[in-house]
């Protein structure tokens, strides 16, 4: 792909006024970061995209993923071990591997559980500002290939935004005020995982979809989805009194 | 608890770090029950153990708000009668001011949606917090909250916490700076907190004994936590709805 076409620029515009809005008004991060993860792979064209961020111990951790499939989610927290992700936090810069068959000696367990998972190429993108390296954009491709700038350069546009809506809270330019920032965030992630689980107990439901009632549910009752999640966990709203589901 | 020395150890450890790195004189953990019950689980000493008694007294105080707004709460001098201190818990000031601390730092050990405790600090010197340590001190946080997570799992075998970490512990580099006893942190992957909310309804208990229940049971069988989480999740096993061992369980621990 050497050009953008004409829809996929509408689309492109399209995301970031949405982003830029939520931006502006006030947003719950874990509903941000949702939000940015379906982005990446409705524009960027790959397959799946999920969205790590560093802890206080300095590991990486899943923030939000363009799918709740409990392997990709593995997927992405085996790199702390080994993996582009990994690379990508470290160095600060974008680690491309364009086909994951060549990579087994450099990751060995994070090529293979991306192959059976059904991924030949993967890219991780730095979340970054000035000196500080926050986590990384993960992107996973079926086929194995190479990107192209104009994809590279929209998806790094991407993980800025990520970037910005961790930084903008900050109420000073300290480590500690960022160290909190991630945890609240990354806390907020938690809950999330409480709620599924939650759900799918109550429901039988497969994660996935007890995600999708959890932020219908939220978009619905115009609530944050990390608001809603915790008001599960919590006991404050039963799991009977979420919107009945679309299909 | 009869086998809790291996956690207790554990929970000294993440206090220890504490006093070496934060320039604290004391530490306490303290943990709430589901009944609302705060249970003082480590304490450096009689002072921190008082600040925390006043606070369950009196119904108020900075460890009290931590909780509440989810957010570190820092006195800066409990005998500044100008300080916020005064105003926002009077009874709580007038009687911590006759101990003697001084700074006191409170911050919340959170675990998803559940207020689960906790960690607070004083200082018998007016004391400020640089950047670094207030880092060190969120690292410590996190580190509180799996001890407590281990004290609060019944009978947990010391020769098994290794196992149990097999999902990847780092040692968080908290108190090393100051020499002290490095502290352990194992990751708690997505599908272990996905699996508790799952164990939620199954039990009909909180996110904090399902959580409980669901590490006591891997502990028991000497299985990784990961594995039992993917195995709830998949609906191939299922723990005993058994009340009586909940250790947190509705009164059972007050």
């Amino acid at each position: 792909m050497s050009e953008l076409n004409t829809t996929r620029e509408y689309r492109v515009a399209e995301t970031f006024v949405a982003l830029t809005d939520t931006l502006v008004t006030g947003f719950d991060v874990a509903d941000l970061f949702n939000d940015l993860a379906g982005a990446c792979v409705d524009l960027l064209d790959v397959h799946a995209a999920g969205l790590m961020l560093v802890d206080v111990h300095g590991r990486l951790r899943v923030m939000a993923s363009s799918s709740e499939r409990s392997r990709l989610l593995e997927l992405m927290e085996i790199q702390n071990d080994a993996g582009p992700c990994l690379d990508c936090y470290r160095d600060g810069t974008p680690v491309l591997a364009e086909d994951l068959g060549a990579e087994s000696e450099r990751w060995p367990a994070f090529t293979e559980e991306a192959m059976r998972v059904g991924f030949r190429a993967a890219y991780a993108l730095p979340m970054r500002l000035r000196s500080d390296t926050i986590g990384a954009l993960n992107l996973f491709h079926q086929q194995p290939g190479e990107v192209s700038d104009a994809t590279l350069r929209l998806g790094q546009a991407l993980a800025d935004v990520a970037t910005i809506a961790i930084l903008q809270e900050r109420a000073s330019r300290s480590g500690a005020e960022l160290s909190r920032q991630l945890q609240s965030a990354l806390n907020s992630r938690v809950v999330i995982e409480q709620a599924k689980g939650l759900l799918a107990g109550r429901m039988e439901l497969e994660m996935p979809d007890a995600f999708d009632r959890l932020r219908d549910h939220a978009r619905g009752t115009r609530q944050r989805l990390s608001d809603v999640a915790e008001a599960l966990v919590t006991g404050a709203l039963d799991p009977d009194e979420l919107l009945p589901h679309e299909s | 608890m009869a086998d809790s020395d291996a956690e207790l150890s554990r929970l000294q450890r993440v206090a220890d770090a504490c006093l070496h790195s934060l320039s604290v004189t004391g530490v306490s953990v303290s943990v709430t029950t589901s009944g609302g019950h705060r249970i003082v689980m480590h304490a450096s000493d009689a002072i921190a153990v008082r600040l925390e008694e006043l606070q369950s007294d009196l119904g108020e105080g900075p460890g009290l708000d931590a909780l509440a707004h989810r957010q570190t709460v820092i006195v800066d001098d409990l005998a500044d009668r100008h300080g916020t201190s005064w105003a926002t818990w009077p009874a709580f000031t007038d009687a911590a001011v006759e101990t003697p601390a001084r700074t006191l730092f409170a911050l919340p050990l959170l675990l998803g949606a559940a207020k689960l405790g906790v960690l607070q600090m004083y200082s018998e010197r007016v004391t400020t917090w640089t950047d670094e340590q207030q880092v060190r001190a969120l690292a410590l946080s996190d580190a509180a909250i799996y001890a407590a997570l281990d004290l609060l799992t019944d009978a947990i075998p010391a020769d098994s916490l290794e196992p149990a970490m097999a999902s990847g512990p780092i040692r968080t580099s908290a108190g090393s700076s100051a020499g002290s006893a490095e502290v352990i942190v194992p990751i708690l992957r997505s599908e272990v907190h996905q699996a508790a909310g799952m164990l939620m309804s199954d039990l009909g208990v909180d996110i904090v004994e399902a959580t409980v229940r669901l590490r006591g049971h891997a502990f028991a069988q000497g299985r990784p936590v990961i594995d039992v989480a993917r195995d709830i999740i998949a609906r191939t096993i299922r723990l005993p709805d058994d009340n009586a061992s909940g250790p947190i369980g509705r009164g059972g621990l007050s």
